[in-house]
């Protein structure tokens, strides 16, 4: 029993450090690639915050440790085992590791519930979770929360163009907001710790009420609190570099004044919704925040296909990580040779998409942030007037070749009007209908290349 | 039970607070892009492809510049002691 305890906290640990890694794009990438801040030192910004927030509540823990698993009938702790919670936590690690490697966007928190929920559905059955506590707390603020942070964004975005605005053509200082920005994105780490460090915070205190070494009533012990500050502080540190290597490969188009826009929104959503102890997934609300200031820009729109990827991706990952942690579950009932067998089979997979990122570190696009990715799926009007154009020109090029292929398709037949009048004139023009037969293929490959561009 | 007016709470805090915060930073920098006299414009162009102007600017605008951004500090402090219940 003991011993599952101990390894279950390993495991979060272990979760709340990837997460950590996971997640300082979102806040540090705009500060590093408008340059207002070396990349080492937002880094090291970001993992002092991330510890700081920390410390700061514990309302989201509590969301974890006692609203979503109900109460155990046999009285005392929770109607489930720490067995399970092993099995939840290692389908959470699993589908994380998964999403990085194929470059999906998803949620580290929504994982983390969907494991748990499959597990405990297998472990104990649907009386065990808390179907009331997971909608108000977790579900809603999943859906809510993102286009909260959004519609603010984009009213911000507004906002913030129309006071710098300046109609006499001086300079608008909207440089300096660079600045500003390395504000915004401090407080976007500083939120990322209160909630996202909680989650980890929140099953170790599971486990431990699980397992009967606290009751259901206590706080969260202080050292859990302490451990997993730190876990997610040093998992922030070492993402610093993945970092670095997403801005080469090119930040998207998000300018000071906008950014600034969008970290605030995305700061004040978190905070205000960690306060109310809604466990909400920091990277959905980021992109929220980013596609909505992106919308704020003058003429922009959205790319749909870009939107329904992303969205397709956030809706995957409860279940799927649900199923995950089912499955793991089903290895459990097996008994403490279960666990054994589970913990092998994840460390197995584990080091399995460990050597293939290794072989294809770029290609699998794992070297993107996610809320970069969400910032691909708006539009703006200079990068449209190109595409624009680059379509006008092709459409272009394909009525020119199809007028070139009709007026050759006229010729032959005058031609071949000619050849029944003459031999002899016939054989002088052979060497032409070999023309229009190359002629009438042009069209088509500038209509594929047409193509080509509009996707 | 579902608890919307915890959302709702969420809702107008964002709208209000980032609102705020964004205004009176806007404000800030506007203000000090304030220019008095004409003259040359510096070199430096920023991020969105504009001229920085240093060309001294009324200490009136500097000085509410700077009230700005002390009111986005005082929003964003007041805000960290709302959450951390050790303040209470």
């Amino acid at each position: 029993m003991e011993w599952v305890v101990i390894l279950v906290i390993v495991l979060a640990l272990l979760f709340d450090f990837t997460n950590g890694f996971h997640d300082t794009a979102n806040a540090m990438a705009t500060p590093i690639a408008t340059r207002a801040l070396k990349p080492r030192t937002a880094v090291a910004l970001a993992a002092v915050l991330n510890l700081v927030g920390a410390f700061l509540s514990t309302h989201v823990a509590l969301t974890v440790s006692k609203g979503l698993i109900n109460e155990d009938p046999a009285g005392g702790g929770v109607a489930i085992t720490p067995e399970f919670i092993f099995a939840a936590v290692l389908a959470a690690i699993l589908w994380n590791v998964t999403t990085w490697l194929f470059g999906l966007p998803s949620s580290s928190s929504h994982a983390l519930f969907g494991g748990l929920i499959g597990s405990a559905l297998v472990g104990a059955g649907l009386g065990a979770i808390s179907w009331e506590g997971l909608l108000d707390k977790v579900l809603l603020p999943a859906v809510l929360a993102p286009i909260i942070a959004g519609g603010t964004a984009f009213l911000a975005t507004r906002l913030v163009y129309r006071i710098t605005r300046r109609r006499d053509g001086n300079p608008n200082g909207r440089g300096r907001f660079k600045i500003a920005q390395i504000f915004s994105s401090s407080l976007v780490a500083l939120s990322h710790g209160t909630n996202d460090a909680q989650k980890t915070m929140g099953i170790i205190t599971l486990v431990l009420i699980s397992a009967g070494a606290i009751s259901r009533d206590d706080g969260v012990p202080f050292w859990v609190i302490a451990t997993c500050a730190l876990a997610i502080a040093i998992g922030t540190y070492s993402g610093g570099w993945r970092i670095i290597k997403t801005l080469g490969t090119g930040i998207t188009d998000v300018k000071p004044a906008q950014g600034f826009a969008a970290e605030t929104s995305t700061a004040v959503t978190i905070l205000a919704s960690s306060h109310l102890g809604f466990a909400l997934s920091t990277t959905q609300v980021a992109s929220g925040s980013v596609i909505g200031s992106g919308l704020g820009r003058r003429g922009s729109r959205v790319k749909w296909g870009t939107a329904g990827r992303i969205a397709t991706g956030w809706l995957l990952t409860l279940p799927a990580s649900a199923a995950i942690g089912a499955a793991f579950a089903a290895l459990v009932l097996l008994g403490e040779s279960g666990v054994i067998i589970g913990t092998a089979v994840g460390l197995l997979a584990l080091a399995i998409m460990f050597i293939i990122a290794r072989r294809n570190r770029i290609d699998a696009g794992n070297v993107m942030s996610d809320v970069a990715e969400a910032a691909e799926a708006v539009s703006l009007p200079v990068q449209r007037r190109r595409e624009a154009a680059a379509a006008r020109r092709a459409a272009a090029k394909a009525k020119r070749a199809a007028a070139k292929a009709k007026r050759a398709e006229q010729a032959k037949a005058a031609k071949a009007k000619a050849k029944a009048k003459s031999k002899a004139k016939a054989k002088a023009k052979k060497a032409k209908p070999a023309k229009p037969h190359t002629k009438t293929k042009q069209p088509a490959s500038a209509k594929q290349q047409e193509r080509g561009e509009a996707s | 039970m579902i608890d919307w007016s915890a959302f709702l709470l969420v809702l107008v805090v964002t709208v209000v607070a980032s609102l705020a915060i964004v205004s009176v930073v806007g404000l800030g920098i506007r203000l000090l892009a304030v220019p008095t006299r004409p003259g040359p414009v510096g070199e430096a162009t920023d991020e969105e492809e504009d001229d920085v102007n240093h060309n001294g600017r009324p200490l009136i605008a500097t000085i509410f510049a700077w009230v700005s951004f002390v009111a986005f500090a005082a929003i964003v402090l007041y805000g960290i002691w709302l959450i951390v219940p050790a303040f209470h």
